[in-house]
C-alpha cells in the first residue's frame, strides 16, 4: 500500500481551463519526493487537492489505500501534514506555545499531556527557547520551524511542503532543509516537497516535473536533471555542473558524470596535467 | 553626490522596552547610473536602509542626501512627496498590494496620484506594461486573476509609470521560478542600461549579484561593512569567507580547479567564458 496514490486527477478553478489535467503518480513509503515546475504549472494546486483544501473534479486520491472523500477528510488530515510558502499566513496563536497547541486542542488532546507534547516537538525543531515568544517577532526560518512543529504534533505520516523555503533567506532555508532531512531520516517520514531549489531535487529520491497541469517527467533526479534542454523548455533550471558539462561538450570535452561536481573537477584537472 | 547616507542611525520604537537600533551611523554613497546590490543576513538593516531612500523612514540621527534633497529627522512628511516621485520603492512580494479592478487602473494609480492627467497616465501605463513584458491585451483583466510572476511585473510597472530616476527593489525575485527570476533580473539590467535608471536591489542571491550588479553593499548588524565593485568583492576570498558569503557557482568551480592545479585568469564570471577558458587549457 502506497502512502499517496493519485489516479487521473483533474481540476479547474473556473470550469473552463484545467489547472490539473489527468495527473497520475504515486509516492513510496519513507521516500523523499520533489515536485518541480514553473510558476503556474499546477504544483500547489496538487498539494491543496491532496489535503482536501480543494475538491477534485475527476480522478482518485488514495492516502494509505483509502480514497480521499468528504467523509474521511478528518482521518486523512491526521495522516498528512502540510507547511505552506508564506510563514506569515499560518499563525493563529499569540505565542509559539499557543500556536503548537492549536492543532492539539482541535484533536481533543488531554490538556495535561499537552505541555509535554509541545515541548517535545519544540525541541525537535530546535525552538524550545522561543516557546513564549510572539510568532510575529521570529525570523522567517524560525516561523517555518514552528509551523513544522505544529504539524509534527499531530503525528502525521506524510509531510507536504509547498515551497516552504522559498520566502526564506539562505540561513533560514538551510535550517528548514536540515530539519526536513532529519525528519525524513530519523522518523522515516514520507516527504513530498514542492520546490524550485535544484539542490533539494538533486538529493531527493524521486522527482515529478509539471507543466501546464500535467506531469511531463517522472523518475530518478539523477536522470531527469541531466535533461537540461528539456528542463529549459519547461522554464526550469539544471544543476550548475550539468550546465557546465553541456558547454564543455559543445567545445569537444566530454565528461563522465556531470551530476558529480567533485568528480568533474578531478577529471578536468587530470586532463590538464596530461596535456 | 546624489545619494548619500551621512552618519545615519535609525532606532525603531525609541524610548520603549522594544527599542531596537536597526542602523548605526551608516556612511554610504551610492553611485548613480549603476546597479547596486544590497546584501546581508536577515535583520542586518537592509530593508531599513532602503526605506530611507524615499523617506518612508526618516533618520533618527544623521542625514540622507537624495537627489539634492537632505532628509533629517526634522523633516515634515508632507514635504517629501516630490522625493517619492523620483525614488520608486518596490517592496517584497509587491503583488500582494495590487488592489484595482483592472491591470490598467492599478498601473495608472501612481501617476494619477502625482497629478498626471488621466490621458497621460493611461499612455504611461500602457508603455510601462510593455517594458515589463506584460502583453497590453490583458490591461482590462483583473490583476487578481493573473499568475504570481505576472502580478509582480504589474506591481513594478505601477512604480515605473511614475517615472522615477531611482528604482529600489526589496528581494524582487523571491518565490519566482528560475526562468522567471532570470528574466526579472534582465528587466532591471534593461531599465538601467536603456532607461538610465539607478537601480538598488536587496537580494540574497549571489548569482544575481555576480551576473547583474555593478556594485555591492554588505550590511551586517546595522552597519555597512563593505561597499565596492562586484568584481573586487568576489575576488576577495578572505572577505567572502569572513562574511560567510556563498560563493557563486562559476567562482567556486574555478577555485576547485585551481586547487587541482588548473588556475584560470581572473575576471571570469559566466558559464560560457569559464567553459572556453577550461577548453583552452585542456585541448591541444
Amino acid at each position: 500500500m502506497k502512502p499517496i496514490e493519485v489516479k487521473h486527477l483533474k481540476f479547474s478553478y473556473d470550469q473552463e481551463t484545467d489547472v490539473v489535467r489527468d495527473v497520475s503518480f504515486s509516492v513510496e513509503r519513507g521516500s523523499y519526493t520533489t515536485i518541480i515546475g514553473h510558476n503556474g504549472s499546477g504544483k500547489s494546486t496538487i498539494a491543496k487537492l491532496l489535503i482536501g483544501l480543494l475538491e477534485k473534479e475527476e480522478g482518485e486520491i488514495l492516502i494509505d489505500g483509502a480514497p480521499l472523500t468528504l467523509e474521511n477528510l478528518a482521518a486523512i488530515r491526521s495522516k498528512v501534514g502540510i507547511v505552506f510558502q508564506n510563514p506569515d499566513n499560518q499563525f493563529i496563536g499569540a505565542t509559539v506555545r499557543d500556536d503548537i497547541a492549536f492543532g492539539l486542542e482541535n484533536h481533543n488532546v488531554d490538556p495535561k499531556e499537552m505541555d509535554g507534547i509541545i515541548e517535545r516537538f519544540a525541541q525537535e525543531v530546535n525552538m524550545t527557547s522561543y516557546l513564549n515568544h510572539e510568532p510575529t517577532r521570529l525570523s522567517g526560518g524560525q516561523k517555518q520551524r514552528v509551523a513544522i512543529a505544529g504539524v509534527l504534533a499531530m503525528s502525521p505520516e506524510i509531510l507536504i511542503l509547498d515551497e516552504a523555503t522559498s520566502m526564506l533567506d539562505p540561513e533560514g532555508k538551510g535550517d528548514v532543509n536540515e530539519l526536513v532531512d532529519q525528519l525524513h531520516h530519523s522518523r522515516n517520514m514520507t516527504i513530498l516537497s514542492i520546490t524550485h531549489d535544484i539542490e533539494e531535487v538533486r538529493k531527493s529520491d524521486h522527482v515529478l516535473v509539471m507543466n501546464e497541469g500535467q506531469i511531463v517527467m517522472d523518475g530518478d533526479p539523477d536522470v531527469i536533471l541531466h535533461r537540461y534542454a528539456d528542463l529549459v523548455k519547461l522554464r526550469l533550471d539544471a544543476p550548475f555542473s550539468v550546465k557546465l558539462a553541456l558547454e564543455l561538450k559543445k567545445l569537444g570535452i566530454v565528461l563522465d558524470n556531470p551530476m558529480d561536481e567533485e568528480g568533474m573537477v578531478d577529471q578536468l584537472c587530470r586532463l590538464h596535467l596530461k596535456k | 553626490m546624489p545619494i548619500a547616507f551621512e552618519k545615519v542611525s535609525y532606532t525603531y520604537a525609541p524610548g520603549t522596552p522594544f527599542s531596537y537600533a536597526a542602523l548605526k551611523e551608516v556612511d554610504l554613497a551610492i553611485e548613480m547610473g549603476k546597479i547596486t546590490a544590497i546584501i546581508g543576513p536577515t535583520g542586518s538593516g537592509k530593508s531599513t536602509l532602503v526605506q530611507h531612500l524615499n523617506a518612508l523612514l526618516q533618520p533618527s540621527d544623521g542625514q540622507v542626501l537624495v537627489l539634492d534633497r537632505i532628509i533629517t529627522h526634522a523633516d515634515k512628511p508632507k514635504q517629501l512627496k516630490s522625493l517619492r516621485k523620483n525614488v520608486g520603492l518596490v517592496f517584497q512580494f509587491p503583488e500582494y498590494q495590487l488592489f484595482e479592478e483592472t491591470v490598467l487602473k492599478d498601473v495608472m494609480f501612481g501617476p494619477l496620484n502625482f497629478g498626471v492627467s488621466e490621458e497621460e497616465a493611461k499612455k504611461r501605463a500602457m508603455e510601462t506594461l510593455t517594458v515589463v513584458g506584460i502583453d497590453p491585451s490583458i490591461a482590462e483583466k483583473s490583476p487578481l486573476d493573473l499568475s504570481g510572476g505576472q502580478k509582480r511585473r504589474i506591481a513594478i510597472a505601477g512604480i515605473l509609470a511614475i517615472d522615477p530616476k531611482v528604482l529600489v527593489l526589496d528581494e524582487p525575485t523571491a518565490g519566482l521560478d528560475p526562468q522567471g527570476s532570470k528574466s526579472m533580473m534582465q528587466l532591471f539590467t534593461q531599465l538601467n542600461r536603456q532607461y538610465e535608471k539607478t537601480v538598488l536591489i536587496v537580494t540574497h542571491d549571489m548569482e544575481h549579484v555576480l551576473n547583474y550588479c555593478d556594485n555591492v553593499v554588505v550590511m551586517q548588524d546595522g552597519k555597512c561593512v563593505t561597499h565596492q565593485t562586484v568584481k573586487e568583492f568576489f575576488n576577495d576570498g578572505k572577505l567572502l569567507h569572513e562574511l560567510n558569503i556563498k560563493v557563486p557557482n562559476v567562482l567556486r568551480f574555478k577555485e576547485s580547479l585551481a586547487k587541482g592545479g588548473m588556475s584560470l585568469p581572473e575576471g571570469i564570471s559566466d558559464l560560457q567564458t569559464l567553459a572556453k577558458a577550461i577548453a583552452g587549457r585542456i585541448k591541444p
